[in-house]
């Protein structure tokens, strides 16, 4: 039993090795969770650009919102955002009372979308439909296989038709999903160049971000103020606590 | 204006004189009209109230003069980092409460109500949500300093009991309270939950109906976890806190070498040593309140930002992650009757630790390599639990799971034997 006790000086140190070890364990255990957790689409996702600041971006998502996407869905939870109101996302313009719907189903809610999804997952969703002549809409998604929500963005995108010899084949290891351009080819161009549909539906993606977190800015911007507060504190008080254990060391 | 910088001192002199006379003539006619104080007020106010409740003796027995290793290290925090989040949660909840409506119409909107429209509600809603992670984090590191230094043995088995017990409310005070924002994994986490007490032989049912309140989880459910989340539970844990901190006082802190240290009073050493802990402690909570609020889905799932929706069954059904060893345990097990025993009894097992552990040595740094091991493959199994328990049902994940839910088991029924070595 006593002939473990190792010596002070190599046994703090192996003390401490042991922990790292143990840490390193957690995090990875944390990191490869992750990474299962976005496991669960069929294709890659395409990462989007956003960013909170880009407060033109965000208005030009809204106005964008508020023409096309309130057509069917609702943002119950923007009701008191000013931002939003200034845009014309209000109340009385959603259809809240609408009854009949395609196949009876309700077209979600958006204003917390963005927080079940991700910013990727939706930017990614945006833009990959396809044409398909068998769903009651006239089009199909790879993302939500069967969805039932009709092609909005074709008129700015452009018709897109799936190449019949991809098959897509979700690999069981590694990342090697297709992207959504490998297997949709645009055989109908629409208003908008790709690159200046890539930034509508960015602006879009943006606002959604926005609209399901209204505080992500003002609370960055606020712990900064905090964080720095408890550093100043910590040197106060860490010398105080110096100071008193002099005393019987 | 030069001359006046040229002579500051001596401008400041003239002027130092004139306040001093100034003030002077003030203090003078103030002393005349009052009676002369030999006491000062500070002091006649706890002499009036000590002579009616024992503030000064409570102060000195539990700090001033409540001796302590002088010893004790980082891993000593966490006892007090738990009583601050602890504190959190009562506050921040208080004015949850406030806004909250616990209905299953309102609770999810009330939720966004207070994330949107109440002036810093998104802080102390995110306050709550990450110290309910954040006290759990605290209470596994609390207890694994426990196991690892033997502060679980004699004279301090109760006090190990009394931790135990507060540790097994403290799941259920989470557990209810994830009922609450009624997102959809509120729903289904719950109703998985609740289902697993209709395997207790003969009343099962009956406890099943009678946590629902209902046939089915729904808004009664809610109304009553509601009930249970702030005011039942709450209590019993302020009490069960209040009995822990009783007991430890008792009998002392145990420190990391085990033996018998020199001692040193609490006040002023530890009470300024804590409060630097607690600071960093608060660094590092509001970092992640500030900039990871939901911990990437670990704090606050993305699934449960849909509302509560009875018809739809969510793909994968995970429970928070504190649940999450004991949910891998559950499911790795094919027969459900047993599942729930050994989930349980992985719990039931730690109150017994006292006993299991025969070693007359305490500390880690003093035991013999296979307590070593021993320890190393608990945590390791328990962390592999917990992530078993937050991923998808696969064949690998089974197995992993038996695997470590045996190994967990090993470690406590094996302990008798190794730890006498």
């Amino acid at each position: 039993m006593s002939g473990s006790v190792s010596g002070s000086g190599s046994g703090s140190v192996g003390r401490i090795v042991y922990f790292f070890c143990i840490a390193v364990f957690v995090m990875a255990t944390l990191l490869i969770s992750n990474a299962v957790f976005a496991d669960e689409t069929p294709i890659t996702l395409e990462h989007v650009n956003i960013s909170a600041r880009d407060r033109a971006s965000i208005l030009r998502g809204a106005k964008l919102f508020a023409g096309t996407c309130m057509m069917c869905h609702t943002a119950k939870y923007l009701e008191n955002n000013k931002f939003a109101r200034e845009s014309g996302i209000t109340l009385d313009k959603m259809p809240i009372n609408q009854k009949e719907w395609l196949m009876n189903v309700v077209p979600p809610d958006l204003s917390l979308e963005a927080r079940v999804r991700g910013a990727d997952w939706l930017y990614t969703y945006m833009h990959s439909f396809y044409k398909d002549p068998s769903r009651p809409t006239g089009f199909n998604n790879l993302l939500v296989p069967n969805t039932m929500m009709t092609n909005i963005f074709a008129a700015m995108q452009g018709v897109q038709e799936r190449e019949p010899e991809r098959e897509i084949i979700t690999p069981i290891f590694g990342d090697n999903k297709p992207h959504y351009y490998q297997v949709l080819k645009l055989v109908q161009s629409g208003t908008q160049t790709p690159e200046e549909f890539d930034d509508t539906t960015r602006d879009l993606v943006n606002f959604l971000v926005y609209a399901s977190d209204p505080h992500a800015r003002e609370r960055k911007s606020i712990g900064i103020y905090v964080l720095l507060f408890l550093a100043i504190f910590f040197v106060i008080v860490y010398a105080l606590k110096k100071l008193i254990w002099k005393k019987i060391k | 204006m030069l001359f006046f910088v040229k002579n500051f001192k001596k401008c400041a002199g003239v002027l130092d004189r004139y306040v001093e006379q100034f003030f002077k003539i003030f203090h003078k006619k103030e002393r005349k009209n009052e009676p002369p104080r030999k006491m000062l007020n500070s002091y006649k106010l706890s002499a009036w109230i000590n002579a009616r409740f024992p503030l000064r003796e409570i102060w000195n027995k539990n700090a001033r003069q409540y001796l302590t290793p002088r010893n004790l290290n980082f891993w000593y925090f966490f006892g007090v980092f738990s009583l601050l989040v602890l504190v959190n949660q009562i506050v921040t909840g208080i004015w949850l409460a406030m806004i909250y409506t616990p209905t299953s119409a309102d609770a999810f909107s009330s939720v966004e109500h207070i994330m949107r429209d109440v002036p810093f509600g998104w802080l102390l809603r995110y306050m709550h949500a990450v110290g309910a992670s954040a006290f759990f984090i605290v209470i596994y590191l609390h207890m694994y300093r426990s196991i690892m230094y033997g502060s679980f043995k004699a004279p301090r088995e109760l006090l190990w009991i009394i931790g135990m017990l507060l540790y097994v409310v403290l799941l259920i005070e989470s557990a209810s309270g994830y009922v609450l924002p009624w997102g959809q994994m509120s729903f289904w986490a719950i109703k998985v939950l609740i289902t697993v007490f209709s395997v207790v032989p003969f009343i099962g049912k009956q406890i099943v109906v009678w946590l629902q309140g209902d046939y089915s989880v729904s808004g009664v459910t809610l109304h009553r976890f509601f009930a249970f989340h702030v005011i039942a539970i709450p209590l019993m844990i302020i009490f069960l806190v209040w009995a822990h901190i009783v007991a430890l006082h008792h009998v002392g802190s145990n420190n990391p070498t085990g033996r018998d240290v020199e001692k040193i009073p609490f006040h002023p050493y530890y009470t300024i040593k804590d409060l630097s802990g607690v600071i960093v402690f608060l660094f590092v909570f509001f970092f992640i309140v500030f900039y990871a609020p939901t911990m990437h889905g670990y704090f606050l799932e993305p699934a449960n930002f849909t509302p509560a929706n009875p018809l739809v069954t969510p793909l994968h059904i995970a429970p928070p992650w504190y649940l999450a060893p004991y949910y891998s345990i559950l499911r790795a097990i094919p027969n459900k009757l047993m599942g729930v025993s050994l989930s349980a009894g992985a719990i039931v097992l730690l109150f017994f630790l006292p006993w299991l552990d025969r070693s007359k040595i305490k500390s880690i740094r003093h035991r013999g390599i296979l307590t070593k091991i021993a320890l190393t493959i608990f945590v390791i199994s328990f962390v592999g639990l917990g992530f078993c328990g937050t991923e998808n049902l696969t064949d690998t994940n089974i197995l992993f799971s038996r695997i470590f839910t045996a190994f967990y088991y090993l470690f406590f029924l094996t302990m008798p034997f190794y730890s006498k070595v």
